[in-house]
């Protein structure tokens, strides 16, 4: 039987594949395989797509604030399971904040062909620890404990975020306070929108209690973790829906034009 | 029985015009669309206050332009004026208020005054500097910030509305703000934006409105992402003839009159410019629209959409006759699909609101600054709204929601 699993909150399928098959691999070399037991129908264990059988969040996707898996093989295609959709699923990783219910989950895995392991994963065992995350993912997402197999069925054991322990918010550049490259990104604004732009940026330094503010001051974060999104609030009531997209892409786009100048 | 009376008025008379060493005179300005709430709240801070209002176009003290409190307050004889020209005016002219071009016209210091309230025809023309504002929306969302951060505190919540015209399409229902952000950004859309109906591709809604030193409209083009600073808007003045409008104009001859620049704000043009106050705009929107003989053809068949402020939504819709103009009532429109409501906008579904704010430069004293601590105390205190379908703003005890800044997140306060 299965052991019980405690709890599986969050991770990107892409790592969660490579892993599940690096564990087979290891487990169950082709020339061992044998029928694995399911879990529920078996209707359900060969058309129901792995994710489905792992919690899903509701949170604000983070994924756009998150880097990439740079120690992951998230950008390999992950290996698929006979009855799983053709299309590639990517869990996406979720801030798990306010999602603190834990989650329960195993995953069935039968009559696997062998896989094509990446070469830098062909080592890794089920007992294994998972690769090191980043900074942010260790505080957005939970870190994978281990995976076992007992009985033909692969389970993955993960150290769940503790729910009486909010996560911190990252610490965010409100748009009207970031730098427009205006010599490569021409300004999308107005100068009447212009002059909204320094209005708010005006009023955030007010809100976080003035320029001179020192960084250690715990204070200093709290005010500037309330003023950031009333700041760009403001700033989208100031110079209206289109205006704040199109300053948005500018930003953007001046981002990635600086970066380049820095880093060609 | 009448000769008490007359010596209880006497009395009231001569107490209301003796001499007291520590006389004040009081100024406050800014919003239309919280003046009813302001004048309640001055004349309960003053018991056994008279006052007069202006009461041109059938205007009430709920309603008007202008209006003057004489009594007692603070153990002083004082006079309260009060005139009612617009949030982002009432912040300037506050916020500038040693310059001699931001004097605000008010009524005399010689109105004649009674318990019951005397009409004024006439619009006074005193000018004074003023000292307090009530304001539908914060300092930052106008040019006015630089130099002088005003004192501002919360004394309420005031929703607004959208509304078509009398005579609209009925299937002219609602607003979001896509339409909003095509109407004001162009003027104009056609019918068929609202409706989803084919026939209505040569059926044109119009916009119309306040002026930019109007709170409502801060919060309106706020709220509805066309900006509080879009500068491409586009308003029609109407003209009329009877009960029907006559014509419509964003320019020349017939359009809004051009505002000119106060620094730091620039200078606007007629197509941006719009009604100084909201019971006018309320007026505008009873006219029917011709079904032929407008010019271009394409006004014909029209309707207006606009917004409006609590203290206007009974002109709007007041049914035709006895004093009211134009050939009827205006439409109300929900917001977002969310039909206005009291515990709409209490519990958050219903997202067309701002809060009140009264404000005053931070070197205001003696019985002014006592008078404009007392109305935010008193205000800020009020209980739960004990009528609420016929209140039309509400008690910052009435919200069991709230936001951080003017058209913010609305989040719960619970």
């Amino acid at each position: 039987m299965a052991t019980p699993i405690k709890s599986i909150p969050v991770i990107t399928l892409a790592f969660a594949g490579t892993l599940i098959a690096a564990a087979w691999s290891f487990v169950f070399p082709p020339e061992a395989k044998q029928p694995l037991p399911r879990l529920g129908s078996e209707e359900s264990a060969k058309s129901i797509p792995v994710q489905t059988l792992l919690p899903r969040f509701t949170g604000a996707p983070v994924a756009n604030h998150a880097p990439q898996h740079k120690s992951s093989t998230a950008t390999n295609p992950a290996p698929t399971l006979p009855g799983a959709p053709t299309q590639q699923p990517i869990f996406q990783l979720h801030d798990i904040a306010h999602e603190p219910q834990p989650m329960v989950g195993s995953v069935a895995v039968e009559s696997m062909p062998p896989l094509d392991i990446p070469a830098n994963l062909q080592n890794i065992t089920a007992a294994d620890p998972a690769p090191q995350l980043d900074e942010e993912d260790s505080l957005t997402a939970p870190t994978l404990q281990s995976a076992s197999a007992s009985n033909g069925v692969l389970t993955m054991t993960v150290n769940p975020v503790e729910p009486t322990e909010p996560l911190p918010k990252p610490i965010v550049l409100p748009s009207a306070l970031k730098e427009l490259a205006t010599e490569s990104v021409p300004t999308p604004l107005s100068p009447v929108q212009e002059q909204a732009v320094a209005r708010v940026q005006d009023s955030f330094v007010k809100d976080i209690g003035g320029e001179e503010q020192a960084a250690t001051d715990p204070g200093y974060k709290e005010r500037w973790l309330v003023a950031q999104p009333i700041a760009d609030q403001r700033l989208r009531a100031q110079i209206g829906d289109e205006a704040y997209r199109e300053y948005q892409k500018a930003l953007a786009k001046s981002a990635v034009t600086t970066q380049r100048k820095v880093n060609p | 029985m009448k000769s008490t009376k007359f010596a209880i008025t006497s009395f009231i008379a001569v107490a209301a015009t003796a001499p007291f060493a520590n006389a004040a005179d009081i100024y406050i300005t800014g919003s239309t669309a919280f003046r009813t709430q302001a004048h309640a709240a001055i004349i309960a801070a003053m018991p056994g206050v008279q006052y007069a209002f202006v009461n041109a176009n059938s205007a009430t003290i709920n309603n008007t332009s202008q209006a003057i409190f004489k009594g007692t307050f603070n153990g002083n004889a004082t006079t309260v004026y009060t005139s009612w020209s617009g949030s982002v005016a009432g912040i300037r002219d506050v916020a500038l208020n040693t310059d001699p071009a931001r004097k605000v016209k008010f009524l005399p210091s010689s109105t004649t005054v009674s318990a019951g309230g005397t009409g004024i025809a006439t619009a006074g023309t005193d000018l004074q500097w003023a000292q307090i504002a009530f304001t539908d929306n914060e300092q930052v969302s106008s040019y006015y910030t630089e130099g002088t951060l005003l004192t501002a505190d919360k004394v309420g919540v005031v929703p607004f509305k959208w509304f078509a015209s009398n005579g609209s399409d009925a299937n002219l229902t609602n607003m979001t703000p896509q339409l909003a952000q095509v109407l004001f950004q162009n003027g104009s859309a056609p019918l068929a934006l609202w409706t989803g109906l084919n026939a209505d591709h040569n059926r044109f809604v119009f916009a119309t409105g306040r002026d930019p030193e109007s709170g409502t409209r801060v919060i309106t083009f706020a709220e509805s992402g066309v900006g509080i600073f879009n500068s491409g808007v586009i308003q029609y003045n109407p003209t009329f003839n009877g009960t029907a409008i006559q014509s419509i104009a964003f320019s020349g001859a017939g359009g809004f009159a051009a505002i000119p620049a106060i620094p730091p704000a620039p200078a606007y043009g007629q197509a941006e410019s719009g009604y100084p106050s909201g019971s006018n705009l309320a007026r505008a929107l009873r006219y029917s629209w011709p079904a032929t003989g407008m010019s271009p053809a394409n006004r014909n068949g029209g309707t207006f959409v606009s917004y409006l402020g609590g203290s206007d939504w009974g002109t709007a819709t007041a049914a035709a006759g006895g004093s009211t103009v134009g050939a009827g009532p205006a439409r109300e429109l929900t917001w977002n699909g969310v039909p206005y409501s009291f515990s709409n906008v209490a519990e958050g579904r219903y997202s067309f609101w701002g809060y009140e704010y009264l404000m005053y430069n931070a070197d205001l004293t003696g019985d002014a600054l006592t008078l404009a601590t007392t109305l935010t105390t008193n205000l800020q205190n009020l209980p739960v709204t004990a009528s609420p379908s016929t209140a039309v703003v509400l008690n910052l005890s009435d919200m069991k929601v709230q936001r951080t800044t003017d058209a913010g997140v609305i989040t719960p306060g619970y």
